[in-house]
């Protein structure tokens, strides 16, 4: 039965035209999400194929660099309003093979948290699971900023410096309560 | 005009569907094989803080926000159970599939299921999700289109078994398959760096002054080596930007031409290892996928060659590979 389909030439047709479809939409998928043809038509066109590709996402890869050198620190806010600085990210001492292998995801999560607000709302929502104690609750996950503005290469070179002094926002990321 | 015509269409029916050897791509899945081997063993030590039903998404949250039970299975398996132990039944999985890619047994198969497997983790959890994995998912899925397991695999094995008692044959050769799958993969790849360079270029005043390296020297976020003064100057920031600007829009063009091929991807090779070098530790995978990836275009005929040679040299363990160069000439 197979064979006798194999040797029937319209199925090498039907194949064929299977895979210009395939072609066609994977470029299509690629042009579309990267160039402006952005327009909502070809979105809607492309939108299952991209999203099955992951071809729905810019190449960007450091287009946009921030001129200021950042870090966080998340704290939490006990029921008696005291605040614990949590000991996550650079709070912590790692190893060479922690750092670079075991824990290789953690930056990406430090820059998601930086970015979106998404992130750390879901993240303090785990932030309040995992440290919660029965004696002293946490209230509230608080995100401080810390930051340092980068000077322009012209400025740099006349206050022989590449760096300002260490800004802090205190909460400028938000704050999430903890549902207890 | 019309023999240009003719010309170029058939020129473009051999760029997608002529028949080559496909022991690059043999190669590629063994090496992309291994890749995302060695990444589901490092996750193991935190896979219940980035998957786990309490984990940073909790599976209640993921399953709401997905619309429900059914919708969110449909993103990532891992929504089909709240069961805690179920992400290592999961994990398992993944390391089974994986191994079974490597080896290429039941390639076919096995590409679509660690395809659904990577899925599953990118949906799951996209406050960890970097351009790795993107380009892992990516690879992956066209990878199901590809003749993976052609060479250099179990299926292999099996199917020159049954062709020698079948047909008699002494010495089997894998068939040369047609290419549309690799160039898909290939294109796939090529394309990832015009499109970056266009966006960097419309997106930041300082990639077209040349500045950009100079204050990604500077920030901590991305940068391992903040405290080296060299890394600053502004005339090796201008070099350096301007050099992965050319290369990237450079790349696409030259990586097709046999001339150009080689000289464009040891230049890439270089430009990611140096990048994994000064770069923080998230960066370093995201340059072991695109290296890998480079494998796609290495020409299978070549790497017979080198094999061969290697053969005469020091008797290498090459035989099949000799013979088979040795009929396809």
């Amino acid at each position: 039965m197979i064979s006798q389909l194999v040797a029937n030439k319209s199925v090498n047709y039907l194949k064929k035209i299977g895979i210009i479809v395939v072609i066609i939409s994977s470029l299509g998928s690629h042009l579309v999400h990267n160039t402006p043809l952005k327009s909502p038509i070809f979105a809607n066109i492309f939108s299952r194929l991209t999203a099955l590709t992951a071809m729905s996402n810019n190449w960007r890869m450091f287009s946009v660099v921030d001129r200021f050198s950042w870090r966080l620190e998340i704290v939490a806010i006990h029921d008696n309003n005291k605040a614990k600085i949590l000991p996550i990210f650079t709070q912590q001492k790692k190893g060479f093979f922690e750092k670079n292998f075991i824990d290789f995801r953690e930056g990406k999560l430090h820059q998601n948290l930086f970015i979106y607000p998404d992130a750390r709302y879901h993240y303090s929502d785990y932030l309040c699971r995992i440290y919660q104690n029965e004696t002293n609750p946490i209230k509230t996950i608080r995100y401080d900023l810390f930051w340092r503005q980068i000077l322009p290469p012209e400025q740099a070179n006349i206050r022989k410096e590449y760096l300002t002094e260490e800004f802090s926002d205190l909460g400028k990321l938000g704050e999430y309560q903890c549902k207890n | 005009m019309q023999k240009l015509i003719k010309n170029a269409t058939k020129k473009l029916y051999n760029f997608w569907f002529a028949k080559e050897s496909t022991l690059n791509l043999g190669i590629f899945r063994i090496v992309f094989g291994l890749f995302i081997f060695n990444i589901l063993f490092l996750s193991y030590f935190h896979w219940n803080d980035y998957y786990g039903v309490n984990g940073i998404i909790s599976l209640e949250r993921f399953i709401n926000a997905r619309g429900g039970w059914f919708l969110a299975s449909l993103k990532s398996i891992f929504a089909l159970s709240n069961y805690p132990q179920f992400i290592w039944i999961i994990y398992g999985l993944g390391l089974v599939t994986t191994l079974c890619f490597i080896i290429g047994l039941g390639t076919r198969i096995v590409t679509i299921i660690l395809y659904i497997f990577w899925l599953s983790l990118c949906n799951r959890n996209s406050a960890i999700i970097d351009s790795k994995d993107i380009v892992i998912q990516m690879l992956l899925f066209y990878s199901c289109f590809a003749p993976l397991g052609n060479h250099l695999s179990v299926d292999n094995i099996f199917r020159g078994k049954l062709l020698r008692k079948r047909r008699k044959i002494i010495h089997y050769t894998p068939a040369k398959q047609s290419v549309w799958g690799l160039r898909l993969l290939q294109i796939s790849i090529a394309l990832i760096y015009p499109f970056s360079a266009i966006d960097k270029l419309y997106s930041d005043l300082a990639w077209r002054e040349g500045s950009i390296m100079y204050y990604i020297s500077l920030y901590d976020a991305w940068f391992r080596f903040t405290d080296v003064d060299l890394l600053h100057n502004y005339f090796l920031s201008i070099m350096t930007t301007y050099s992965a600007l050319i290369l990237e829009f450079m790349f696409p063009i030259l990586v097709w031409f046999k001339r150009t091929k080689y000289w464009i991807l040891s230049m890439m090779a270089l430009f990611h290892i140096s990048i994994a070098i000064v770069m923080n530790e998230f960066v370093l995978q995201f340059s072991l996928v695109m290296l890998i990836s480079y494998i796609l275009f290495l020409d299978s005929e070549a790497i017979k060659k080198i094999v061969s040679k290697f053969k005469k040299k020091y008797n290498f363990v090459g035989r099949n590979l000799v013979i088979e160069h040795k009929v396809n000439s």
